[in-house]
């Protein structure tokens, strides 16, 4: 019988651990960046989280059931030959059990539950992050940082072929062009995933001999949310093929100019100095998509065409703007959720099991996470700053193992 | 490395751990630990944001007791909050040369070892993770790591 194979409880141990570094590695990088008003960022990442470490255990277990790990395995397959869809984003791959783990983080920080509470939960979420990432990077490794903060996941003779169809961008005008569509559409995708990661994401570097490329795929509209309408006729997908001079670069991390080029797990590019991937950029192409994978088809934009698109863009970002201010506050904490949920899409579009997931519940909401936020409310500014620094986490408790006692720090449960 | 025995992966206590070693050492002081844990640890993992990270399970005798605990161990500064003047000067290939600090913290949970356990006597260090491999030496390491210092371009 297929089934989801579960990993024992003390090797929990070892993924915790792991995930708490590279998650605070990450938040440290996303603290430099600025916060939308418009959006309750904390309130619905709380909510959420706890949606998806109560909800989505049934999920991972009934996948395990219909396609065996195998299938699981074989969940991002499709990324590896085409882009613009959400099982080549890190941040879509990782998240959607990723965020679950948070789900446990915030409950223990927020004093609700103890770390020796839904460790079921814990060991399902586990196993299902690692076999999906057994089938995801060209390496098999469960998070960038492990192969020097470089996310390949494009097969080579993909990335080759794409390589062959960039234009390039010496005429400052049609760099300049590329720049703002490059702007508003990391924008889109950022306001059509309530301002988080989800809507956008980098893979790369790729290596191409003289050249480093980069694709990034903007999800512009995704139509599985009700604001789909108010976003309008943008496709599902926008992509930038972007390539690097490679000499340069390497001139420049010799001279200690470059310290760093780096593709974090949620597939956003971080720089040292901060501008430097404008001067080593020299080549783009742009392509759309008009529906998720396993739907849809790719096509690509000439740079000369890129003018029309742009408009579209700057319409639907006004239009989400509008959406956003005029709704209700706790209706957006709501919202923010059913967009961290969505994370798992992925997961089951790959299988093409997205209308019977959703039959058999993934749109639902446990209650219990209703319960949860309502206890944390108050506190979930405080709790997100601690838990996404990556210092929840913390071990169960196991035979032959000193733990810390419930009076110490994160162990004590305040319900 | 003296006296220090890798175990096969049939010796091993958890199966899934990188690599697992047994000896025999006494340990007079935290201070004399936190050193020989720096020096003979291979795996530090990098971190961009600021700190190298190593944590490991220890199986310790101490006080007529036997039990495995954590000990967390970083390089830089954990969590990462560095203020943007720290980080104006913090130099990531740098800071690989410095020596390991246990987080010794007394509510953290990454550390159950403790400071009142010495002196002890150290059987056995459990390392969870593989060295990092980065598919892009040059682009990762510090220059001189890379060989990228001596190349010509």
């Amino acid at each position: 019988m297929k089934c989801l194979e579960l990993m024992p409880l003390e090797e929990t141990v070892k993924w915790a651990k792991h995930n708490s570094w590279y998650v605070a590695d990450l938040l440290a990088r996303r603290g430099t960046e600025g916060v939308n008003p418009l959006i309750p960022r904390a309130e619905y990442e709380m909510l959420s989280f706890q949606t998806t470490f109560l909800q989505h255990p049934w999920l991972y277990m009934w996948l395990g059931e219909k396609v065996g790990m195998e299938g699981i395995r074989a969940t991002c397959s499709s990324g590896h030959r085409e882009f613009g869809i959400k099982t080549i984003t890190p941040c879509n791959i990782q998240w959607g059990c990723g965020i679950a783990l948070f789900g446990r983080l915030f409950l223990i920080d927020g004093g609700l539950i103890g770390p020796n509470d839904y460790v079921d939960n814990l060991r399902i979420i586990y196993s299902f992050w690692r076999t999906v990432f057994e089938g995801y990077m060209r390496q098999k490794k469960p998070a960038v940082m492990d192969l020097g903060y470089a996310l390949q996941v494009l097969d080579q003779d993909v990335v080759e072929d794409l390589g062959t169809k960039v234009e390039s961008l010496r005429d400052p005008e049609l760099r300049a062009t590329v720049g703002r569509f490059n702007s508003l559409a990391q924008l889109m995708g950022f306001l059509d995933h309530y301002d988080n990661r989800l809507g956008l994401g980098d893979t790369g570097p790729y290596d191409l001999g003289d050249r480093l490329m980069l694709v990034r795929d903007c999800f512009v509209n995704e139509k599985s949310f009700p604001w789909t309408y108010v976003v309008g006729d943008l496709p599902f997908s926008y992509s930038l093929v972007l390539t690097y001079d490679k000499k340069k670069m390497m001139r420049d991390r010799q001279s200690g100019k470059l310290k760093m080029f780096s593709i974090y797990n949620t597939g956003t590019l971080f720089c040292d100095p901060a501008d430097y991937e404008d001067e080593a950029l020299i080549e783009a192409a742009v392509y759309m998509r008009d529906a998720d994978f396993p739907n849809g088809t790719t096509t690509r934009i000439p740079l000369n065409e890129l003018e029309t698109h742009i408009e579209k863009i700057e319409g639907a970002v006004e239009r989400m703007y509008s959406y956003l201010a005029m709704k209700p506050h706790f209706d957006k904490i709501l919202e923010g959720n059913w967009t961290y949920v969505a994370a798992s899409l992925p997961y089951v579009r790959a299988h093409d099991l997205e209308a019977e997931a959703a039959s058999m519940g993934f749109w639902d909401m446990d209650l219990r996470s209703m319960e949860y936020l309502l206890k944390g409310y108050g506190k979930a500014g405080e709790v997100q700053r601690k838990a996404t620094a990556g210092l929840g986490a913390p071990p169960p408790q196991l035979p032959g193992f000193r733990c810390r006692g419930t009076k110490f720090g994160r162990y004590e449960i305040n319900n | 490395m003296a006296d220090i025995k890798v175990k096969k992966d049939a010796e091993k206590r958890f199966a899934w751990s990188h690599e697992e070693w047994t000896l025999s050492k006494n340990f007079q002081t935290a201070d004399e630990f936190e050193t020989w844990l720096s020096n003979e640890s291979k795996y530090f993992i990098r971190c961009n944001s600021g700190f190298y990270a190593q944590c490991v399970i220890v199986c310790i005798e101490s006080k007529g007791d036997e039990f495995l605990a954590y000990v967390d161990a970083y390089k830089g500064k954990f969590p990462p909050w560095y203020t943007a003047e720290e980080l104006a000067v913090l130099d990531i290939d740098e800071l690989r040369k410095e020596p390991a600090k246990i987080k010794w913290d007394e509510d953290w949970e990454w550390t159950t070892l403790r400071k009142t356990d010495f002196p002890l006597r150290l059987k056995e260090v459990v390392f969870l993770y593989p060295p990092q491999e980065p598919a892009i030496p040059w682009l990762f390491l510090s220059p001189e790591e890379s060989g990228l210092d001596k190349m010509k371009i």
